[in-house]
Parts: structure tokens; sequence; C-alpha cells
């Protein structure tokens, strides 16, 4: 009867034993999948972010190497680089400069077209800037007075504020 | 006339960058209205999108009164008619500071 009995008791515990180890297994298995499921997700998270953290440095960067290209700087240089006649013609046909300034200009068109390159981001300032720091660049690389060279500053600022009806 | 440049002239009488800005635009954008190919309505929006602050409005022909006005309405203080002498002898806009400045009898 005993041995019936402790049978019976050990059968009972192992049945118990059994159950409860499956009960303690079946969560850690799920809780590690959780786990796993969860540092997934976070992984995932922090690339995104990482990813567009990166976009955003780019992006930024992009913008504050190039800022906004403007159509009518980039226009104005090109045809001053092609010699200027297009431009001269214009501020002559105008009335915005006389005759002894276009000649200067003319002689002049490739270097000022190479010196607005450093302005082809400048946008919407740009020609405020190219009227402000023109002068001082004719001043410091030719031989022209300084009233040609503010006839010239005056006309290739009026050239890109009037780009978009004149030449584009 | 000294020898300072129109824009030196114009720093001497306590002018800021932008009121120069504003002069020569305005000076330069009504010149090319001289030629029919541009339009007044085109020459407005673009002085007002250049310049916000500023108020501007050219009505058909563009006279030294017309100068004097928008020049008083924002403030800016300069003797117009030796500011279009400087420029007609600088060589800039000649044919129309001639125009304005005969308009009002002032020319040099």
């Amino acid at each position: 009867m005993n041995k019936i009995l402790k049978k019976y008791v050990l059968t009972f515990m192992s049945a118990m034993l059994f159950s409860s180890g499956l009960l303690m297994v079946v969560p850690k298995a799920h809780a590690s999948e959780t786990n796993a499921s969860d540092h997934i997700t976070q992984r995932s998270q922090i690339a995104y972010q990482q990813a567009l953290y990166a976009d955003q440095v780019s992006n930024e960067g992009q913008v504050g190497i190039q800022g906004v290209k403007s159509k009518a700087v980039v226009k104005v240089g090109q045809l001053l680089r092609a010699g200027g006649d297009k431009v001269i013609d214009a501020a002559r046909t105008f009335n915005i400069i006389d005759a002894s300034t276009a000649k200067t200009f003319k002689n002049n068109s490739k270097k000022i077209g190479n010196w607005l390159k450093n302005f082809e981001n400048a946008g919407k300032d740009a020609a405020t800037m190219v009227r402000n720091q023109l002068p001082g660049f004719l001043r410091d690389n030719t031989k022209m007075g300084k009233g040609t060279a503010e006839n010239i500053s005056i006309a290739v600022s009026w050239a890109i504020r009037m780009a978009d009806i004149l030449f584009l | 006339m000294t020898n300072l440049t129109v824009g030196e002239w114009l720093k001497q009488n306590k002018l800021t960058d932008n009121d120069i800005n504003f002069i020569e635009t305005l000076l330069t954008f009504t010149s090319t209205l001289e030629s029919p190919l541009v339009k007044t309505e085109d020459i407005n929006n673009k002085i007002n999108t250049l310049f916000p602050e500023k108020k501007v409005e050219i009505r058909g022909n563009f006279t030294y009164k017309a100068f004097k006005e928008i020049l008083n309405e924002n403030e800016i203080s300069v003797n117009l008619g030796e500011l279009l002498n400087r420029y007609h002898s600088q060589g800039i806009c000649k044919n129309h500071c001639e125009r304005l400045l005969k308009e009002n009898d002032d020319i040099n």
C-alpha cells in the first residue's frame, strides 16, 4: 500500500514539477521572443532615427553649402563670361550706363563673370551683395576709376534684378 | 562737385546701404520703363518684392515730382536735384536723369 502510495505521490509530484517547469519555460520563451522582437524594433527605430538624422545633417549641409541657387546670377555670369555683349547692350539700350562705362565693362566682363560665381548661391540678396562688394573687387583687381567701378556695379546689380525679364 | 562717387556722397549724407540700393533700383528701373518693352506693373511688382518695407507705386509717366514724393514717403532725406545731377555726371541713367532734371528746371 505504502509502495502504491509512494508511486502515486512520486507520479503526482513529477507531474506537478513537469507542469510547473512547462509553466516556467513557456513565459520565458515568450519573454525571450518578446525581448528579441522589442530589441529588433528598438534597433530599427535607432537605425531609422540615425538614417533620418543623417539625412537631415546631409540636407542641412547641402543647404548650408549650396544655399538657394540664383538663376539670375548664374545667367548674368554666363553672359559676362561669354563676352558680356548681351548684358552690356541691354544696359546701353535702357540707358543705364554711358558709352565710356560700357567700354570698360566690356574689357572686364570675363573677370566680373568669373567673380560672380561666388554669388550663385546667395539667393535673393545676391544683387545687393554684388552691388556692395563689386566696387572693392574692381578697385583691387583692375585699374579703373572708382566712379566707373560703381557704375559697373550698379549695372551688374540691375542686370541680375532684371534678368527674368531680359535674359531668362 | 567733389570727387566723391554718388554712393560715397549718399553715405556722407547718412543714407543706409538699403536706402542707397533702393534709390539706385528706383532710378535704374524707371529708366528701363522709358522703353515700351517693360511694363509698369512688372516694375512695381519687382520693387515691392525687393523692398517690401518701402512704399512705392509708379503710375504712368515717372516724373521728378513722383520721385520726390516716393523719397519723402519713405523718409529718405536727400537733395534730389543734386542726386540726379551727380548720377548724370557719373554716367548712370544719363538720359533719364536729364529728362527728370529738365522737368524741374534743375539741371547743372
